[in-house]
């Protein structure tokens, strides 16, 4: 009883190092969506899965906010520079913001679709989960990188 | 999502083998491109190919006019996809919705959320496509790069709803 509280309490976190070392492996060219879901499969091994989804859609929602926080730096710093230099205001800081609030919309109603193909048309089934966790993950990627650019 | 990187590093991935082939637009290049790819690669890195083709083959094809233009022509093409995509989905999924109505099922429609889906999707393109063009300010290339975000997302949506477990 007690060793299996003790598996489940350990399940239910996911190897963030796992994530790392997939993505520092691969080149510019592959795709970064191989390496999500990885922890989340290595994590239910010893536990449940809807558990395991659900801690690596933790970790990707986190990363999402930060990413989304260095591309909002980034946005904050051009409207500025543009508005000391006299330049046609951008209002990027504003754009981003507006394309973040779309993609939350479009994540939502994306996944409500995909809710409806499936038998249990539940929420917390392991499909919607992956879902939610895909497209976490993808726009993270992409606010990351535009958080890049020069 | 690599709808600006792409777009900056001028994709050139993929289309020299077909370089001296034709002048101008032809959409042959990203069809070969995905034709190639195999279970661990993402079809989504064919998006662009015969854009770039038309650039490298087109008199003019690297000024922002001759960017916008061969950009637009891969852009209308991954439209006509997205739409044919979209039409074979809804049918499905109002097949499925008529034929779970019949056996008296509260399941919630599929027709509607994907109605729903593709709605938000558009609003998401449109915000994600101006906070691009955005990085351009005023400049001139704010007009290629608007095209080419368009053309990626217009084609990621395409191939996702292209999906066979969206039909099956």
């Amino acid at each position: 009883m007690f060793g299996a509280s003790w598996a489940q309490a350990e399940a239910t976190s996911i190897s963030e190092e796992t994530i790392d070392i997939c993505l520092s492996g691969l080149d510019r060219e592959s795709d970064k969506r191989v390496c999500v879901g990885l922890a989340a499969q290595n994590c239910a091994q010893a536990g449940a899965l809807g558990a395991c989804l659900d801690a690596e859609i933790d970790y990707w929602d986190a990363r999402l906010s930060a990413g989304f926080g260095m591309a909002l730096d980034r946005a904050q710093g051009k409207d500025s520079d543009a508005e000391s230099l006299a330049l046609e205001p951008r209002d990027q800081a504003g754009a981003l913001r507006a394309a973040q609030e779309s993609w939350k919309a479009y994540r939502s109603a994306t996944c409500a679709f995909e809710q409806t193909l499936w038998e249990t048309g539940a929420a917390t089934s392991p499909e919607s989960q992956g879902c939610h966790l895909y497209l976490t993950a993808e726009q993270t990627f992409y606010l990351e990188a535009v958080a890049l650019i020069e | 999502m690599w709808k600006i990187l792409a777009f900056a590093a001028g994709v050139g991935t993929g289309t020299a083998v077909l370089a001296d082939e034709q002048a101008g637009f032809t959409s042959v290049a990203t069809e070969t491109c995905l034709i190639a790819m195999v279970e661990s690669q993402n079809p989504t890195s064919c998006i662009g190919a015969s854009a770039n083709l038309c650039m490298e083959t087109t008199e003019g094809g690297w000024s922002t006019y001759g960017m916008s233009q061969c950009l637009d022509q891969e852009l209308q093409y991954w439209d006509g996809r997205l739409n044919a995509a979209y039409k074979t989905v809804r049918t499905k999924r109002k097949a499925s919705d008529t034929e779970m109505a019949e056996l008296g099922s509260a399941a919630p429609s599929q027709g509607d959320a994907l109605k729903n889906m593709q709605r938000a999707w558009i609003a998401y393109r449109d915000a994600t496509c101006d906070y691009e063009r955005s990085q351009w300010g005023g400049g001139t290339g704010g007009g290629p790069a608007t095209v080419s975000c368009l053309m990626y997302m217009t084609a990621e949506q395409a191939l996702y709803l292209e999906a066979d477990g969206l039909v099956d």
